[in-house]
């Protein structure tokens, strides 16, 4: 019994939900894996399976059935992985014909999120989805017509919004979101994701300039991988764990950690039906092809709460969240006399469904959904339109468009090359 | 001599900087090329602005840079090219928009390069206007081009575009068809109904989506049939054409020009035949047309529907919004079976129209508990802290599991400080495990003020009950309360009763900062108690100077049974401080114990936080006291492995100071640099967020990825290069010689493999792909690595065309590249870095964690 050295109430915490669960609540109630019938378990498939795809194999008590991409490696590596009785498919469309499937989880680069998630709605399908959730935020506004006008369960793959520690915060998000909700640090509140605050932009992510035609590997349909994107010519920097650096696939650094870092903080601060109003950027001029690095993006909500991305960690002193009361920095330190006390007074937050298999046994909604999902994406490409442009933006959340700003409104939609389109 | 050209027009013109710019059109342009790309906006504006006042004539010089890819380097104008486009895509650059807009399609024409001229096209995407869509329209029928094209008439806004694409529609050998079909019906046009059924009964099944796409958003009465006999076809489920998305998908649009009765025909049908998410989906367009008018649908669909569809439609229920759709809800739940009445209530909850209210307090009193639990949680949904009276209500009149666990659940969101007061106040002839549960909530807020509460119950007769109140009792445990704990642990004799006690008082007694105030009052309630081993394992926990001499008072005086206790207690002190006591008894000769506090002194020391020069000193302290040859053997055993660990330490983690690598002298003589000294990557280049240094040592720790490259900063090109590194199982590296910046080393430069070809993964592995050879050239020997996680030392010289690897002391690669360049290699792939001279060296990441260190280089 070590309690010294973690938080006391946190021990209590775990010994009271313990005592109630083993007391009070009967055994079924709690389930668990042990508890799944063979014949009762939900059946996925998974498109994409290069190394993120091939780690959704054994994500919750699921069975593969079939696994799907364009390159005939990853295919055969996902066929070892996942064992016998797994089909291996090369076009997503006969994934979706089969009907004993019933999730689809799209772990693609980007560029086919959008696209792959409202045809497998329309196939009926329940999805789970690689983050960032779209490429565009037109994107992410078709999957969530197309998920709700289906009747869909759809998750994103992040979760930081209700379980594990939350990088910098060294905690979960619920004690903050309980102490945000308390009032106790005041509004309207500013949230500074850096260096400073524990958190890492990863800007290796950035593109190659000026790539060389190469010729396509035999084992990859590069034609098929690209899909929706421009025709550009095949270079292993665009395709393979190295597309996050360039416009037509990801967003860079942003695009890969922006949702992990950024969700969170949309429900901390109660913003999951509405997104930023104004967008502000300093970075390099950035290239054509290649995503680049980025030194701040600050975004503003319409009552004036702030998140701003620090990439140059440039506020030494930065906390994580400030509010007129009170800052919370970077390990949940903090200047608010007896914080502990004053979080575990409160309510609770919302319970929210954290089990996949359960929102699609029980079809209520997943706690990371399209709705919430689509908002925090929304944040990230309005970062990667603004870096990409170099100037600050005006968006009106509600009508989900730029302000006075043609150039900005043309990359909301973009064009995909056919036989594509959302 | 260019640079000081450049130079000195600067400050000419800081000069006479309000006179106008005098330096010629072509300066202008390597002015602002050589700025590219700039490092922040305002400057990226000024140097847009800069292009502005170029003329054509000046970009002109830009454009015409632009190259194919792989045919030379145009990085700098077509970052130029790409910025302004930005640049004036904002709004009030309309004027120059025009211009540019003018320029890039000169451009395009200008090229006969596919790759050059859609990059021009792209360009139009930001800034084109009417005059793109017309120009783009001229390659519709152009194979290379016709995607880009396509992109462009689609981004740009013009009057034109509808009739431009729908007559295109009419060549029978248009490329690209499906993107034009697929525009036309991104804009609901219906200017091209009369050629999609060619193109629908002509294509494969991408063309035959896009076709009956177009048609259902075209929303023409024409298109109906065919739209119906698709879905009709596939019996209205899903196929790869999406015929019955496209149907109901029509019926949607038709609805919004306001044919309601076709609309409604269709719906029915889908909900008759269809799908569950084709109906769900057809239900969704009645209700975006009919709004309220739907709800007869809802509820009939819902009545009979399944689980999944029947949820799908309590999500639609809130597209019908207002209080006569509330109430016909309210209606409806009257006379629907339990498990339906539960959904609606849950439904209601998140509706957050207060006319439910009534309904839902009803139901959490209704005759069925599935009914009830979905309205506790709906209840607080709706009225959040007010709920708060209701719900302890509830929990008190149902005593079932299920009715406390949904009570439990809805009230630990809405109860706060001052409705936790009202909870406390109705324990009071609740039942008992309404009680449990009560106990629980009051007590998760932590606050102390609850503990007599708790206390209270921690004497009832009834078992359940009694075993939350001791559990809870360190949620709410402060100083205050350590004599009544005292007192409590005196009086309680079940084993887990006991042990919560015991918590709740190092909880408590913890909260005290000085040491001694925090023992004492634990130590005289032992004293004062007969029960003294009740005492001891919370004395254990505390630990401190003065706890600890208590315990060992009662080792000295006690009695046997009193010295076994005392002594257990001892072994099992939290803090190292214990292990002195330990020595002690087992310095005393102690025919009983001497031996046990032996091993747990030893043990003790061992694990203790301190650092291991002291773990040393104190080991060999008993030394002397090893009864056996055992205990002699373990403990020197234990003493040699933190030695062995203290001299590595010593000798590379001590201080930055000893970490820094000096070469040795002889290779000093002998010509040889240090490239890493052990403290920084100062010399190096490339991903240090992936390699960092470790203990004097470059360690590569992939973040995600392959963690990168790193590279030297200079370049170099004959030489011998010595160095160790450390393998981690599986682990794959590159060293990359002769290499640029950027590209794959191993072809863009040379990669020598540093892999752990002895794992299984790489069973099947060429000897063009062992540790040592110069990847995909020349074949390495291979089974000269040293075991993994000890040192491999290298060395590689590298000499004009010949390449030569030692491992270990044994050549493993000696050849020479220029039989690859003039045969080619292995691989049967293209090595360009082969011809290069000289380069970069590096590590070049492939996801491994890899250590290197003693680097050290000589140039030839």
């Amino acid at each position: 019994m070590d309690i010294i050295k973690t938080g006391r109430r946190d021990f209590i915490k775990k010994s009271a939900t313990a005592a109630f669960a083993f007391t009070i609540i009967p055994r079924h109630v709690l389930g668990g894996k042990g508890f799944t019938a063979p014949s009762d378990q939900l059946t996925k498939a998974i498109i994409g399976v290069g190394g993120m795809g091939r780690g959704h194999i054994p994500y919750e008590a699921t069975r593969v059935l079939a696994v799907c991409d364009v390159d005939k490696d990853h295919l055969n590596l996902a066929l070892e992985q996942a064992g016998p009785g797994v089909d291996a498919y090369h076009d997503f469309r006969d994934v979706l014909a089969r009907p004993d499937i019933d999730i689809v989880h799209i772990a693609t680069p980007p560029h086919w999120h959008g696209i792959m998630a409202k045809m497998a709605a329309e196939a009926g399908k329940d999805i789970w989805c690689e983050k960032p959730m779209t490429r565009t935020i037109g994107e992410g506004i078709e999957v969530v017509r197309a998920v709700k006008k289906y009747g869909r369960m759809f998750r994103l793959n992040t979760w930081f919004r209700f379980k594990d520690q939350f990088y910098g915060l060294g905690t979960t998000v619920k004690p903050l979101k309980k102490l945000i909700d308390s009032g106790a640090l005041g509004w309207p509140l500013k949230v500074t994701i850096s260096g400073i605050t524990g958190f890492d932009w990863k800007f290796y992510w950035s593109g190659e300039h000026n790539l060389k035609p190469m010729p396509v590997p035999d084992n990859l349909d590069y034609d098929f991988w690209l899909g929706p994107a421009p025709y550009k010519p095949y270079n292993p920097e665009r395709v393979h764990s190295k597309f996050r650096g360039y416009w037509d696939y990801d967003g860079g650094g942003l695009g890969d950690m922006g949702q992990h870092y950024l969700d969170p903080v949309q429900y901390m601060l109660g913003k999951d039906n509405t997104s930023p109003v104004y967008i502000e950027v300093d970075a390099p001029q950035q290239h054509y092809d290649a995503v680049g690095s980025w030194r701040r993006i600050e975004y503003t909500y319409d009552d004036g709460c702030k998140i701003v991305l620090d990439g140059a960690n440039a506020d030494t002193d930065a906390a994580y969240v400030e509010g007129p009361y009170g800052k919370i920095y970077r390990g949940f330190r903090s200047n608010i006399p007896d914080l502990q006390k004053l979080i575990d007074s409160q309510p609770e937050p919302e319970p929210q469904v954290t089990i996949f298999s359960d929102s699609v046994k029980t079809r209520n909604k997943f706690a990371l959904n399209e709705e919430n999902g689509h908002r925090s994406a929304t944040i990230v490409n309005l970062g990667v339109i603004a870096v990409r442009l170099g100037r600050n933006l005006t968006y009106d959340p509600v009508k989900q468009r730029f302000v006075d700003d043609e150039g900005a409104n043309r990359l909301i939609y973009q064009p995909m090359r056919g036989p594509w389109t959302i | 001599m260019k640079n000081t050209l450049i130079i000195s027009f600067l400050i000419f013109t800081s000069i006479i900087g309000y006179t106008q710019d005098i330096r010629t059109t072509e300066t202008k342009v390597a002015d602002l090329l050589a700025r590219m790309p700039v490092n922040n906006t305002d400057d990226l504006k000024k140097q847009m602005q800069e292009m502005s006042i170029l003329e054509p004539r000046g970009r002109r010089q830009i454009t015409e840079m632009v190259v194919p890819p792989g045919t030379g380097d145009d990085t700098r104008a077509r970052f130029a090219i790409e910025s302004y486009s930005r640049y004036l895509s904002e709004y009030g650059h309309e004027n120059e928009k025009y211009q540019w807009e003018s320029e890039c399609i000169d451009a395009v024409l200008a090229s006969g390069y596919p790759m050059v001229r859609s990059f021009f096209l792209s360009q139009l995407r930001y800034i084109g206007s009417e005059k793109s869509v017309e120009f783009a329209s001229g390659f519709l029928t152009d194979e290379d081009m016709c995607e880009s094209a396509v992109s462009v008439i689609s981004s740009c806004d013009s009057h034109e575009k509808e009739d431009i694409l729908a007559m295109s529609l009419q060549i029978k050998t248009l490329p690209c068809v499906e993107s034009i079909i697929n525009t036309l019906a991104m804009m609901k046009s219906d200017k091209a109904i009369k050629e999609y059924p060619y193109w629908y009964l002509a294509g494969d099944k991408d063309l035959k989506a896009a076709a009956l796409n177009a048609m259902a958003e075209s929303a023409h009465a024409n298109v109906y049939k065919m739209l119906a006999s698709a879905a009709d076809d596939v019996s209205y489920n899903w196929d790869p054409t999406g015929a019955t998305a496209s149907l109901v998908q029509y019926a949607r649009n038709i609805g919004d020009k306001g044919e309601v009765i076709a609309m409604e025909k269709i719906c029915r049908d889908v909900l008759t035949k269809g799908a569950v998410q084709y109906k769900t989906a057809a239900l969704e367009a009645l209700v975006h047309y009919m709004g309220y008018e739907a709800m007869e649908y809802l509820l009939t669909e819902f009545r009979e529907g399944d689980l999944e569809y029947r949820k799908a439609i309590l999500n639609l229920a809130g597209d019908i919004p207002g209080r006569a759709a509330t109430r016909k809800w309210i209606v409806f739940l009257q006379a629907v079976d339990n498990t339906r009445k539960a959904e609606i209530i849950d439904m209601l909850g998140k509706r957050g129209d207060l006319l439910a209210a009534p309904i839902i307090k009803d139901a959490l009193f209704s005759a069925s508990p599935e009914t009830r639990s979905a309205a506790a949680l709906s209840l607080s949904r709706l009225e959040g802290r007010e709920s708060v009276p209701e719900l302890i209500d509830y929990i008190r009149s149902y005593e079932t599991a299920d009715d406390q666990i949904a009570g439990y659940q809805a009230l630990q969101t809405v109860v706060d400080t001052k409705r936790r007061d009202m909870i406390a106040d109705a324990l009071e002839g609740s039942g008992n495990h309404t009680k449990a549960t009560m106990l629980i909530l009051i007590s998760m807020g932590g606050e102390n003020r609850f503990f007599n509460s708790i206390l209270n119950y921690t004497s009832s007769p009834d078992p359940k009950l009694r075993s939350i109140a001791f559990t809870e009792l360190k949620s709410v445990a402060d100083p205050v309360n350590m004599e009544q704990l005292i007192n409590l642990l005196t009086i309680t004799s079940e084993k887990s009763e006991v042990e919560h006690v015991q918590e709740a008082l190092v909880i408590a007694a913890n909260e005290i900062s000085d040491e001694k105030v925090k023992a004492s009052m634990i130590i005289k309630g032992m004293e004062d108690s007969e029960q003294k081993e009740k005492f001891l394992p919370v004395l254990a926990q505390i630990g401190g100077e003065e706890a600890l001499q208590s315990v060992n008072q009662l080792f000295v005086k006690g009695n046997a049974e009193m010295r076994s206790l005392a002594y257990k207690t001892l072994s099992d002190w939290s803090g190292y401080e214990a292990s002195y006591v330990l020595y002690e008894i087992c310095a005393s000769g102690n025919k009983n114990y001497s031996d046990r506090a032996f091993n747990d002194y030893v043990d003790k020391v061992y694990k203790a936080g301190i650092d291991d020069a002291q773990k040393i000193k104190l080991l060999e302290k008993i030394l002397p006291y090893a009864l056996t040859d055992t205990q002699k053997k373990m403990l020197e055993d234990r003493i040699n492995a933190l030695k062995e660990s203290l001299t590595s330490e010593i000798k590379e983690n001590v201080s930055s100071e000893s970490q820094k690598y000096i070469l040795p002298e002889e290779e000093k003589a002998d010509g040889f640099v240090a490239m890493f000294d052990g403290i920084s990557l100062d010399n190096w280049t490339g991903n240090k967020e992936a390699y960092i240094v470790e203990d004097g040592m470059i360690m590569v720790k992939p973040l995600e990825g392959n963690g990168g490259n790193l590279y030297t900063e200079d370049e170099y090109s004959d030489f011998i290069l010595r160095f160790e590194f450390q393998l981690t199982p599986g682990a794959n590296n590159g060293l990359g010689i002769r290499a640029p910046l950027t590209g794959d080393a191993a072809y863009v430069g040379m990669e020598l493999q540093i892999l752990d070809n002895t794992a299984e993964i790489y069973a099947n592995l060429q000897p063009y792909q062992y540790h040592g050879s110069v990847y995909g050239v020349i074949p390495a020997k291979r089974g000269f690595l040293k075991p993994v996680g000890e040192w491999n030392e290298q060395e590689v010289i590298v000499e004009g065309s010949s390449i030569k690897v030692v491992l270990n002391g044994t050549v493993i690669v000696d050849g020479d590249i220029s039989h690859a360049v003039e045969n080619g290699t292995l691989d049967k792939q293209d090595h360009p870095g082969l011809k290069r001279g000289s380069g970069h060296i590096g590590f070049l990441g492939h996801g491994s964690v890899v250590k290197f260190r003693n680097i050290r280089i000589k140039e030839l």
